[in-house]
């Protein structure tokens, strides 16, 4: 939810809707989301699957 | 002696591709092996086969085009592409558990599944077939642009379009052959070296470019706006981008089988994470490349070729690698897009309207070849008509994301049904066929702010599929069958060991 906000949400995107800001909203919005898939790999449901 | 590197140096490329695929051949008799590579790759065949089918060719060309021509809003496509990660990492649990225990091979098979319909499956593979051929094309005539920049003037963009042509359609004969499991062990090839050799390429561009005059002070401050409210383009406009692109993700039927080749669901989520940091890296430092460059006057007068004159910096040498990377990248798209079409065709279309399941490979052999030929064919016959098939391409974009409910609320929601589903796309696309019609340029639609037409489209869709869903539930039957699939998400289910590790 905090992706679909940080990227999507259009208020962010006026905030930062000029200037060397808008450069750094994508860098640092984007690098936090990838940041957070790890974050969902670590806590992951592991009750999963069995490999024979 | 410019041309003999660069074209050698496709050459080179091309054969080592080659070499490797057979290497790893597997006779696939079925077409379950054919089509989804026999589930047996591990997370990196994985990451590297969904990079390389999503990062296509055109992000060399085309969207650093746009950014060197549009500014810093050409990073909507890095917003896109990690939010369908996200949506990556969440659907493989469903999507590969049930291909798995319904040895499913295309992305309308289980929506047949789901939806216990077979006109949900047909409908689907259509729009999946009928979205992706004008992206194949469009990918086909994007090498000219190779050729034309690797003969170094000695052959004309038109003969330049037609080599770029004949060139991707004979390199398909593997892609016949082999299917999804020589696309996969090409994926890892194309891939090291588009997004690898690629990246390093970029590192060296921002080092130069930052230390000869060109840094983040040089781009114009009208480069560095985003369209917001009170904006021509609407303040909803960059929000449809980003929504449309991450929606439209999975739609595309060669990026979700992806999900099917993989060995088990917890594959499918490491190979999302391995592909996130790969992903950002790559797009970021390739935006950010072309927004720099955009202070070289060259580039402001010809956006598309950005990357082409960047590697000029380096020489003949350098600017072989550069269309090795675009040929690398182009190669994995347009070969996923082929082989999935035809298997889609032969599988979801053909075998439905013959009520049989088909489990030979060779029909969908022959039918990836013909998709192949008559997409070359449509190719050749626009040589010369790239910019009115750009506008279908785009109109096919905000089609093809009208499955996205169906799709994702399919699979993650019970209670959907097929005359919901049905009703659903086809209003959705009809919606956006008209809108796209009405506002075909900008794509923004200004009495809504600037939404795209996929996007209102696709607000019709979402309503439509939970109105009827909710108004006309399923039969108990077919809801206890619904509930029974979702069920079997949750046991442990033994998988097979793969023969890729």
């Amino acid at each position: 939810m905090i992706d679909i906000l940080l990227l999507l949400a259009p208020p962010v995107h006026w905030l930062f809707s000029d200037g060397h800001s808008t450069i750094w909203y994508f860098l640092v919005a984007n690098a936090l989301v990838t940041v957070s898939l790890f974050g969902l790999w670590m806590t992951r449901d592991t009750d999963e699957e069995v490999t024979r | 002696m410019n041309m003999v590197i660069g074209y050698g140096a496709i050459l080179l490329f091309t054969v080592l591709v080659v070499v490797v695929m057979s290497r790893g051949r597997r006779v696939d008799k079925s077409m379950s092996e054919y089509a989804t590579g026999g589930r047996s790759f591990s997370s990196w065949f994985g990451t590297m086969a969904f990079l390389n089918t999503w990062l296509a060719g055109t992000m060399f060309i085309s969207f650093a085009g746009l950014t060197a021509s549009a500014g810093a809003i050409g990073f909507y496509s890095l917003s896109y592409s990690l939010l369908s990660v996200v949506l990556m990492f969440f659907l493989g649990t469903p999507v590969n558990k049930w291909g798995r225990i319904h040895d499913l091979r295309t992305q309308a098979d289980l929506l047949g599944l789901r939806y216990n319909s077979r006109s949900v499956r047909v409908i689907a593979a259509l729009i999946g077939v009928l979205a992706s051929i004008p992206w194949v094309v469009l990918g086909m005539q994007s090498l000219g642009l190779v050729f034309s920049t690797l003969s170094f003037g000695q052959v004309s963009p038109y003969v330049a379009v037609v080599i770029g042509v004949l060139f991707i359609a004979a390199r398909q004969i593997w892609t016949v052959k082999l299917g999804t499991r020589g696309l996969i062990i090409s994926d890892m090839v194309q891939g090291i070296f588009a997004y690898g050799v690629g990246f390093l390429v970029i590192l060296g561009l921002l080092v130069w470019l930052v230390t000869n005059g060109h840094g983040f002070n040089e781009i114009s401050p009208s480069l560095l706006q985003l369209p917001g409210p009170g904006s021509a383009a609407g303040p909803f406009y960059l929000f449809s981008l980003i929504f449309t692109g991450m929606m439209g993700a999975w739609c595309w039927p060669d990026l979700f089988v992806r999900m099917f080749s993989v060995k088990t669901p917890k594959t499918v989520q490491k190979s999302a994470v391995q592909a996130a940091p790969i992903m950002f890296l790559f797009s970021a430092a390739l935006t950010t490349v072309c927004l720099l460059a955009t202070s070289i006057p060259s580039v402001s007068e010809a956006p598309d070729t950005v990357w082409f004159i960047l590697a000029g910096i380096g020489g003949a040498g350098m600017v072989a690698i550069a269309g090795v990377c675009v040929v690398a990248a182009t190669m994995g798209n347009v070969g996923a897009n082929l082989q999935a079409v035809g298997t889609q065709l032969a599988n979801d279309v053909i075998g439905v309207r013959n009520h049989e399941r088909i489990e030979s490979a060779k029909g969908a052999k022959i039918a990836v070849a013909a998709i192949t030929l008559i997409s070359a064919s449509a190719a050749l016959l626009m040589a010369n008509q790239v910019s009115g098939l750009i506008v279908v391409a785009f109109v096919s974009y905000q089609a093809i994301c009208q499955l996205a409910p169906t799709l994702l609320l399919g699979i993650f929601w019970r209670r959907g049904t097929a005359v919901a589903a049905n009703s659903a796309m086809i209003s959705g696309i009809l919606v956006a066929a008209v809108l796209e019609l009405m506002y075909p340029s900008p794509l923004s639609i200004p009495w809504l702010g600037g939404l795209t037409s996929g996007v209102a489209g696709l607000i019709v869709n979402l309503a439509v599929y939970l109105a009827v869903s909710l108004a006309k539930p399923a039969p108990a039957t077919e809801q206890a069958r619904v509930d029974a699939l979702f069920e079997g998400l949750k046991k442990n289910e033994p998988v097979s060991e793969g023969a890729l590790t």
